[in-house]
């Protein structure tokens, strides 16, 4: 039992020894054990006087808790929408990514077809060339790049020969406002 | 017939949190109800018997409670956490009021209480030990209020202070002698029968 506990529990006279002894250092004598005695009384009573906190505290506070921002979701499922939803952008990414096969040319191809970007059949066989030093030759095959094909110089219409072709309609479009002194007057009558 | 509004006495301070942290106000007030006044006598107390200043430190106190109602962990106690709250904010108290320390000290010993028709030594006793108290350091007073005023135990005061049991008991031991020494001029008066 605690020094304090004694105190407060027990008169001088109901001490047993090992207790007297245990508060010697606390309490030598009676007069010394009453006055601790009376001052643990005397602070338990300051305590019970204490006056009431104003009544507007609980009513302020009512308040904070009706009016407080509510939360509606627990941040960790917004935590674990964020994830699905970057997820969901990388695997559009990878697929959409330029070089790789659109699905919807594949549709109707085989597993082996999809994968396959060698054209199907018989492996040609390996060949080993005669080397006699078994040096790793490496030959370099330069792929011919196609030729671009020459513009076909395109022929007006058999019908309605006064009427320009696609080309040179396309070709009058590309032309520059500032080539042509007419247009470039007429654009800059219409903004004045 | 009319219905009763829900009864919050019933359940324990651990219950009645994740009610605090929905918003429920009957829930609140029944932790206000068992914990406000308490709160404030150890604030009053605590804070040189300033009544503005530890109403204050309820208020901010219990919106401290409504803020981490829903984090508070469960194996702990609610009343060791609420007064471990309570001593670190008058720690603070402590260190940036120094200047009002000294002020509320002078203030408190003119605001004893009205006492007309009791004992003139024990009103003289009950001023020496008021003074004796206010006298304290800052931890001791703590300590002594924590377990003479606010009855808690050596364990929850140790949990409270972050200071292992036997460190309090020895500290309480020592308080208790140094009080004694500074009230020995009321050794031979008789107060109580």
């Amino acid at each position: 039992m605690e020094a304090e506990a004694i105190i407060t529990q027990k008169e001088w006279q109901q001490l047993s020894p090992e207790e007297r002894t245990f508060l010697a250092p606390l309490a030598a004598d009676e007069q010394e054990y009453h006055l601790l005695k009376k001052m643990l009384l005397v602070a338990a009573d300051d305590a019970a006087a204490t006056p009431a906190p104003d009544p507007a505290i609980a009513h302020r506070l009512q308040g904070m808790l009706a009016h407080r921002p509510q939360r509606r979701l627990p941040r960790r499922w917004l935590y674990a929408a964020a994830a699905i939803a970057l997820f969901a952008l990388g695997a559009w990414l990878w697929q959409t990514r330029p070089g790789t096969i659109d699905n919807g040319d594949l549709a109707g191809a085989s597993g082996d077809q999809r994968w396959a970007h060698l054209p199907a059949g018989p492996k040609p066989p390996i060949r080993v060339p005669d080397a006699p030093d078994n040096k790793i030759t490496k030959t370099i095959v330069r792929v011919q790049q196609p030729a671009p094909a020459p513009a076909r110089p395109s022929l007006p219409d058999p019908v309605r020969p006064d009427i320009p072709s696609t080309q040179q309609q396309l070709l009058a479009m590309h032309v520059s406002v500032r080539e042509n002194a007419a247009l470039l007057n007429l654009v800059t009558e219409v903004y004045e | 017939m009319a219905l009763q509004p829900l009864s919050y006495q019933n359940y324990s301070d651990e219950e009645l949190l994740p009610a605090v942290a929905r918003g429920v106000t009957a829930a609140f007030d029944e932790l206000y109800k068992r914990y406000g006044q308490r709160l404030f006598g150890y604030f009053f107390r605590m804070l040189w018997k300033n009544k503005e200043l530890a109403e204050d430190q309820v208020q901010e106190l219990f919106i401290k409670v409504i803020r981490h109602a829903g984090s508070f962990e469960t194996g702990r106690s609610f009343p060791t956490w609420l007064y471990s709250i309570a001593h670190n904010m008058c720690k603070n108290e402590y260190r940036k009021a120094e200047v009002r320390m000294k002020h509320a000290q002078t203030k408190q010993a003119a605001g004893t209480r009205a006492t007309a028709g009791i004992n003139l030594d024990l009103q003289k006793f009950r001023t020496a030990v008021t003074d004796c108290i206010a006298r304290l350091t800052e931890e001791k007073k703590s300590l002594f209020i924590l377990r003479f005023q606010e009855q808690l135990s050596v364990p929850e005061i140790s949990q409270v202070l972050n200071i292992p049991e036997g460190t309090i008991k020895s500290r309480l031991f020592y308080l208790l002698k140094e009080m004694k020494e500074e009230l020995s001029e009321y050794k031979t008066l008789h107060l109580y029968p």
